[in-house]
């Protein structure tokens, strides 16, 4: 169970990009994204094509992994695509038959179309795999803090955030143990139709949500006991530095956005 | 001098007609370790849970260590108490080892220069030290019991509560966290309460109390009580593996100290027959 990934796993090859603050690479990431959408021009897309390429080698993982980000979200962009192919007018007209037709401007719009897929899924999976959950919780805490002048609980998400980062593993081996538990007598998991699956998995979820509430009441008492109040303000043990290279990691990640303004506007 | 002292307490959970503690008064010794025994449903989570303001007291009076325990002070009774839970899965709060320890320390706003220090003093204590990378699902049972002995080690409290930290351990977990325990008492002072089912557990302690449904029904030194086997027969407790082979003896028309011997002093006895 949820051994498919989709944006990829922490691979720590202690990378220069690795050792980024996560802050920085979250924001980054973010920002990526709307450059993406920046990007109109052949040229545009190059540069940013070139950029996610240097990411990448500095990251030090492997070409396979980044791919196999692609390859899980393969049918959504090969549809997405096609529909902008057959339904986009403009331009020279190749092919027409009743409301479809194929331009040229689909064809050139397809094909920004799937290099944003592509780029988005790859920088989204280089901050994953550099990145460990517990650093992106972190980052997320961090970025959230300026929500707390508008009375956002930040500090209690953040701690359900942690905690549901710590118990997930907690959760799947009682998951095992509960479908095990029922294999033993006699269940089979693996036969009948999606419908009737899905209808066997009803007596794994029932003790799962049972046992969840037993769990939570218990961490609470146990939080309660070690004298955690949520609404009193806590110091951290576990704190982001911002280093130099973050800085310099910053004003490269600038420079990078200005190259690409300038190569919109001049070309 | 008794560092927690519980007077008259009685607790009915909401929506029960019996109440589970019956006008309970019983007071525990400084820096002496006591067992509480009792069956299932005998009120003595109920008791130690109420000796930490876990449930609010709705009968009685308790104090610890000087302060009384009410709404008011609960941070001050959780600073006294550190309380080990049953299950080592459901306290590990933090993602690794080290961050379950700070967990209460960030709770008691302990500045981080600090914090380093005494989380490692704390897993060094309980042996845990190389393991502060670690997270929750490499553990075993008795490591995450050590985690959560840590946690609390680092609040520097005076009183440690079990509530059968070690039910859910193999034995031989069981045995090195009993260890463990008697080295702490003996190295930091500190007055343990411990909750067991198992007489056997007792034996580690000076003092024993039984309960049963909601009831004190005898109270006093380790040796004293789980000699009595009229006692410990009459609530159906069972009797340690020494004392088993005393009344076996006794049986048999071999006449055997009447005072308590732990299984060491057992084994010099007998080579000395």
């Amino acid at each position: 169970m949820g051994n498919k990934v989709i944006f990829g796993i922490y691979v720590p090859t202690n990378s220069i990009i690795h050792r980024l603050d996560p802050r920085l690479k979250f924001m980054v990431c973010f920002w990526y994204v709307i450059l993406v959408f920046f990007a109109n021009s052949v040229l545009t897309n190059i540069w940013l094509g070139l950029v996610l390429l240097i990411f990448m080698r500095l990251s030090k993982v492997s070409t396979k992994m980044y791919w196999s980000g692609i390859k899980t979200l393969m049918w959504v962009i090969i549809v997405t695509a096609l529909v902008q192919l057959f339904f986009s007018a403009g331009g020279h007209t190749y092919w027409q038959w009743h409301f479809l037709s194929i331009t040229s401007a689909g064809i050139v719009q397809s094909i920004y179309l799937i290099l944003r897929f592509a780029y988005i899924i790859t920088i989204s999976t280089v901050l994953t795999v550099t990145t460990t959950t517990l650093q992106l919780a972190d980052a997320i805490e961090h970025l959230m803090k300026p929500l707390k002048y508008i009375k956002v609980p930040v500090n209690q998400i953040a701690m359900m955030l942690s905690i549901a980062l710590r118990f997930i593993p907690t959760i799947m081996s009682e998951v095992q143990t509960i479908m095990n538990a029922q294999r033993a007598r006699g269940m089979d998991f693996s036969q009948g139709n999606l419908f009737q699956r899905a209808k066997k998995l009803v007596p794994v979820m029932i003790p799962l949500f049972v046992s969840s509430f037993k769990r939570a009441e218990e961490l609470a008492i146990a939080m309660e006991a070690r004298g955690y109040d949520p609404n009193r303000e806590r110091t951290k043990y576990r704190v982001l530095t911002w280093q130099s290279r973050d800085t310099y990691a910053l004003l490269l990640v600038v420079l990078i956005s200005i190259i690409l303004f300038a190569l919109k506007i001049v070309f | 001098m008794a560092i927690v002292e519980v007077k008259g307490v009685s607790y009915t959970y909401p929506g029960s007609n019996e109440p589970t503690l019956n006008d309970i008064t019983v007071s525990f010794p400084t820096k002496e370790w006591t067992t509480i025994i009792g069956h299932n449903g005998s009120g003595k989570s109920t008791l130690a849970r109420l000796i930490d303001e876990l449930i609010p007291t709705s009968a009685g009076e308790i104090i610890v260590d000087g302060v009384p325990v009410d709404a008011e002070h609960v941070g001050d009774v959780h600073q006294k108490i550190g309380f080990v839970f049953q299950n080592p899965e459901n306290q590990f709060v933090g993602t690794t080892v080290e961050d379950d320890v700070a967990f209460g320390l960030e709770n008691h706003q302990v500045p981080r220069d600090k914090m380093q220090f005494r989380i490692k003093q704390a897993l060094n204590d309980v042996n845990m030290l190389e393991f502060a990378k670690k997270e929750p699902a490499q553990l075993s049972g008795g490591q995450k019991q050590r985690v959560a002995i840590a946690g609390i080690l680092s609040l520097r409290p005076k009183i440690l509560i079990f509530d059968e930290a070690t039910s859910m351990l193999d034995p031989q977990a069981r045995l090195n966290i009993i260890q463990l325990l008697k080295k702490l008492k003996v190295e930091k002072g500190f007055t343990i309460i411990a909750i067991s089912h198992d007489p056997a557990e007792a034996v580690a302690g000076d003092n024993v109390v039984i309960l049963d449904h909601g009831k004190i029904m005898a109270s006093g030194k380790t040796t004293d009580i789980l000699t009595n086997h009229d006692l410990m027969n009459r609530y159906n407790l069972g009797l340690p593996f020494t004392e088993q082979l005393k009344a076996k003896l006794k049986a048999k028309g071999i006449p055997s100290p009447e005072v308590y011997l732990d299984e060491e002093q057992m084994i010099q006895w007998l080579s000395q027959q």
